[in-house]
């Protein structure tokens, strides 16, 4: 952050270094313009902007590079900066291609324009005529030096100073001196100038004069005045030289002087067109090339910053898609786009609110789904819940035990389905499936079943379900097993009836007895024969008959009373033929045994088990036809049922069975098929059956006997005890 | 290494000189010394000028041009660095009088020198006789020193739309390297 604050920011730099660079562009066009003083610094100054433009080129390559990376990468945002950047520069290429074009051809053609084929050669001619004039002033001067030599020629070398004041004469400028081949000064007029010292002629001139011709020329003083130099060798012994400056007029010199200076300008000017276009285009192509390289710069910057808000919102947006709802875009512009982002970071908390509440709620649904699923389940009632089409919806636990079938299967199936998939159901399906469609109110109804364990009762109870709208949208029918409450309630019945009968009939009976004895035994001393005889045999009919009926109440009673069981444990299949050897073939049933061999124990009283034999056995026994063999079949197994262990014996007689009309109440008290008999003994067999927690049904069918199978639960130690402690 | 680089830096001097012998232009210091001349040492010096065609052609136009002599003197010294004791540059222009068809040598003074002829203004440019160098006392008996002369082409004093092409034409980088004598006490 302090680095951040350190650093000057990036618009500033931006100007800055443009302003350094349209500076430096301006000097140059000025110092192309004109020879001001600027001209010494031309060369640095198209070093600095052929560098700013190598810089910039560079960022901008930089840019480029770093673009074309993007686009490869396809990066958000990267395809928008590569269209608006081709346009900038496409838009700043255009017009200064057309600027530069057109200056060009300006340029060219301005240049060419200064010179002209007329201006050539008047400036040549003027040149020749300058050259004229002065060379005929030359020869006239050289032809007066020649005759000043002549002069000279043959004069001793002490006279010749004289002799050249003398022919110098009137001659009022120049100077005249003479020489010897060595060099030595022999005479020398001066000028008016006041020079002391002659200018001797360069090498070149000396050479020439020495070997016999004569040097005239135009020289330029130090001063920069113009003058004639003239050297003539004088004949004689020694070798002497003449030599005669002289002095140009002021007017033809200076008129001589602008002719030259003029032509020089314009030949030079001649000879650099060629290099001032080349430095003219020069100027004017870095000028292009620095504001073009500069605008595309400055295009990538601003791009890049207009487009950042785009990218982070494209990268925002994939986050979002991708589930990533914590994305937060930062903020930092207060324009549209920024609004954009903020208007984006609150769509995304928005989102994320709405999707933690949903999920909330969703787990909140979910909690309450699986209470109301355990509670279910953990119902003892059975209960079935179906849709709006009577398909069903929802089976608990206790529904597959109260009916025998495994409805998890059946899912979605409508009623019509679920009797196809479990056919023991058909009945109560179609009675239930009927109340459904027809009621539109909560519906009670005892239903008795029909399962593989027996015959069941069950109390079903249906509501239907309906929506705000008052749409039907199913039903959920709950029912109980009820069979056991319905028997206890008639096994209390008959108790109460067994202990009135035995309080109201029982207790009468003993008078009667004694009654009848007592007549019997004061009356038959004192009547006939033949009247004793009757009373006799009257008296001992009611004995008889009050005798039976004792036993009668008292088997009812000892029916009707709680009994006593004493666990221990016992092998059934040792009971069995113990109890089977009692009855020999004489007693009218021939026995046919199929025990399996290793049956496990059962806790139970032996007493009362073979109680149960016994009146099994009796039962089969009164049920056969008088005077007829009858056969009984009596079978032992090991049974698993539900992860219980049952032994069961199946008891299966030749007699004429029992009819479908009494099946269902068979083993209710007085419930008999036979003459004889208290009509108690499957009523016992079943209470005591019960007694030890098993079960006892009928399977049976018309002429084909009466089939029983009773099953005893092979009870573990634990479960004895606990059976014992019950009872205690 | 080294004498790999010393390898390479002959070869590479050896095509600079062919390069240079090739093009035929180019400045060379032939003979220069340090005379004493009374209370001072003067200059002596050989240069050989060989300007190239377009150096020629835009005087022959009216350019002038201007010539730099650079003369170094030394201190030669084991323990520090050599110490300078005299760095000059003199420069004079060459022009061309169309008129009088001379050419003359314009010295930073003032003084002008006319020639007939460019040959005769390059033979007596090239023999550089008496040129004040520095006094007498500046060069201590027991001392070592070295003295270095080289002469080059001015191209910043050039009309300034010749200077970029000057700068990247081989033809205008004229200029000798540098001669390096001893400098007798």
């Amino acid at each position: 952050m302090a680095r951040r604050r350190l650093k000057p920011p990036l618009s500033l730099t931006i100007l800055v270094l443009f302003s350094a660079l349209l500076a430096s562009l301006h000097l140059m066009s000025t110092a192309t313009q004109d020879a001001s003083q600027l001209g010494k610094m031309y060369s640095w100054l198209v070093l600095i902007n052929s560098l700013g433009s190598a810089l910039l080129l560079g960022l901008v390559g930089a840019n480029v590079y770093w673009l074309l990376k993007q686009l490869k990468r396809k990066a958000a945002g990267s395809n928008l900066t590569a269209r608006m950047v081709f346009l900038f520069t496409l838009l700043s290429l255009a017009p200064a291609s057309i600027v530069f074009y057109y200056s060009m051809q300006f340029l060219q053609q301005s240049i060419d324009s200064w010179f002209d084929v007329r201006i050539d050669q008047a400036m040549e001619d003027a040149l020749q005529l300058g050259q004229a004039a002065l060379d005929e002033r030359m020869r006239a001067v050289l032809k007066q030096t020649e005759q000043m030599a002549e002069g000279l020629e043959d004069a001793p070398e002490a006279m010749v100073p004289i002799r050249l004041g003398e022919l110098r004469g009137h001659a009022e400028e120049g100077e005249l001196t003479v020489f010897s081949k060595q060099g030595r000064i022999i005479a020398f007029i001066g000028s008016q100038t006041g020079r002391i010292i002659p200018d001797f002629p360069e090498t070149g001139v000396l050479l020439q004069v020495k070997q016999g011709k004569s040097y005239v020329g135009l020289d330029t003083d130090a001063g920069g005045s113009l003058q004639i130099r003239a050297v003539v060798s004088v004949a004689g012994e020694d070798a002497q030289y003449l030599q005669g400056i002289y002095p140009i007029p002021l007017r033809l010199a200076d008129l001589a002087k602008t002719v030259e200076s003029a032509y020089v300008h314009y030949k030079e000017l001649t000879f650099l067109r060629g290099s001032l276009k080349l430095t003219f285009s020069l100027t004017l192509s870095l000028v292009l090339l620095l504001s073009l390289l500069a605008a595309m710069w400055s295009a990538f910057l601003s791009i890049r910053r207009i487009v950042a808000p785009v990218r982070h919102l494209a990268q925002g947006t994939r986050a979002v898609a991708e589930g990533n709802y914590e994305k937060r875009l930062p903020v930092k512009r207060k324009d549209e786009l920024g609004f954009l982002v903020e208007s984006f970071n609150a769509m995304t908390q928005k989102i994320a609110q709405a999707r933690d509440e949903a999920q909330h709620s969703r787990q909140e649904v979910e909690r309450q789904r699986a209470y109301l699923e355990t509670v279910l389940a953990n119902l003892s009632s059975g209960v079935l819940s179906f849709d709006g089409s009577m398909r069903l919806l929802t089976a608990n636990q206790a529904a597959n035990v109260i009916l025998h079938a495994e409805f998890g299967r059946n899912v979605g199936a409508t009623i019509g389905e679920l009797t196809e998939a479990q056919p023991h159901l058909a009945d109560l399906m179609r009675i239930v499936g009927n109340r459904l469609e027809k009621e539109n109110a909560v519906w009670r109804e005892e239903i008795p079943f029909l399962g593989p364990e027996g015959r069941q009762e069950l109390l079903c109870r249906g509501t239907p379900l309906f929506g705000s709208d008052g749409e039907s949208q199913g039903a959920v029918v709950v029912f109980d097993d009820v069979t056991a409450l319905i028997q206890a309630q008639r096994q209390a019945a008959w108790s109460e009836v067994a202990q009135r009968l035995a309080h109201e009939i029982k207790n009468p009976l003993t008078p009667i007895q004694l009654s009848a004895e007592r007549l019997k035994h004061k009356l038959s001393k004192s009547l006939e024969t033949a009247e004793a005889e009757v009373l006799d045999r009257a008296t001992r009919t009611i004995v008889q008959q009050v005798e039976a009926m004792k036993t009668m109440v008292n088997a009812f009673s000892e029916y009707a009373k709680p009994s006593i069981i004493q666990l221990q444990r016992v092998d059934v299949d040792v009971l069995i033929e113990e109890v089977v050897a009692l009855y020999p073939p004489q007693s009218g049933l021939e026995f046919e045994l199929g025990l399996e061999p290793a049956l496990p124990p059962v806790y139970a009283d032996p007493v009362r088990i073979r109680q149960v034999l016994h009146n099994m056995i009796k039962n089969a026994q009164e049920a056969m036809t008088p005077g007829a063999l009858g056969k009984m079949s009596i079978k032992t197994r090991s049974v698993e049922e539900n992860r219980h262990h049952y032994v069961e014996i199946d008891l299966h007689d030749s007699g004429p069975g029992i009819p479908p009309e009494q099946a269902d109440r068979i083993f209710e008290p007085y419930v008999t098929t036979k003459s004889k008999g208290t009509g108690l003994g499957l009523a016992i067999v079943k209470k005591i059956v019960e007694e030890h927690g098993g079960s006892i049904r009928l399977i049976s069918g018309r002429g084909e006997g009466a089939r029983f199978i009773i099953r005893v639960p092979v009870a573990t130690e634990t479960a004895a005890v606990r059976g014992l402690a019950m009872e205690v | 290494m080294l004498h790999r680089l010393s390898q390479w830096s002959f070869i590479v001097g050896l095509l600079l000189a062919f390069d240079a012998v090739c093009a035929d232009y180019g400045f060379r210091v032939i003979r220069a010394e340090l005379v004493p001349a009374g209370a001072s040492y003067v200059l002596n010096a050989d240069i050989d000028y060989r300007f190239s065609e377009s150096a020629i052609e835009a005087l022959r136009h009216g350019v002038p041009l201007t010539l730099a002599v650079r003369l170094k003197i030394k201190r030669l010294r084991h323990y520090w660095l050599d110490e300078t004791i005299l760095s000059e540059i003199r420069k004079f222009r060459i022009l061309y009088h169309p008129l009088g068809r001379s050419f003359q040598i314009v010295y930073e003074g003032g003084n002008a020198e006319s020639f007939a002829s460019l040959t005769a203004l390059l033979e007596a440019m090239g023999a550089v006789r008496g040129w004040f160098a520095l006094p007498a006392d500046r060069i201590v008996a027991g001392n070592r020193y070295e003295a270095n002369l080289a002469v080059d082409l001015d191209i910043e004093s050039l009309p300034l739309p010749l200077r970029p092409i000057a700068y990247v034409s081989p033809s205008w980088y004229l200029g000798s390297s540098w001669y390096r004598w001893r400098v007798a006490d």
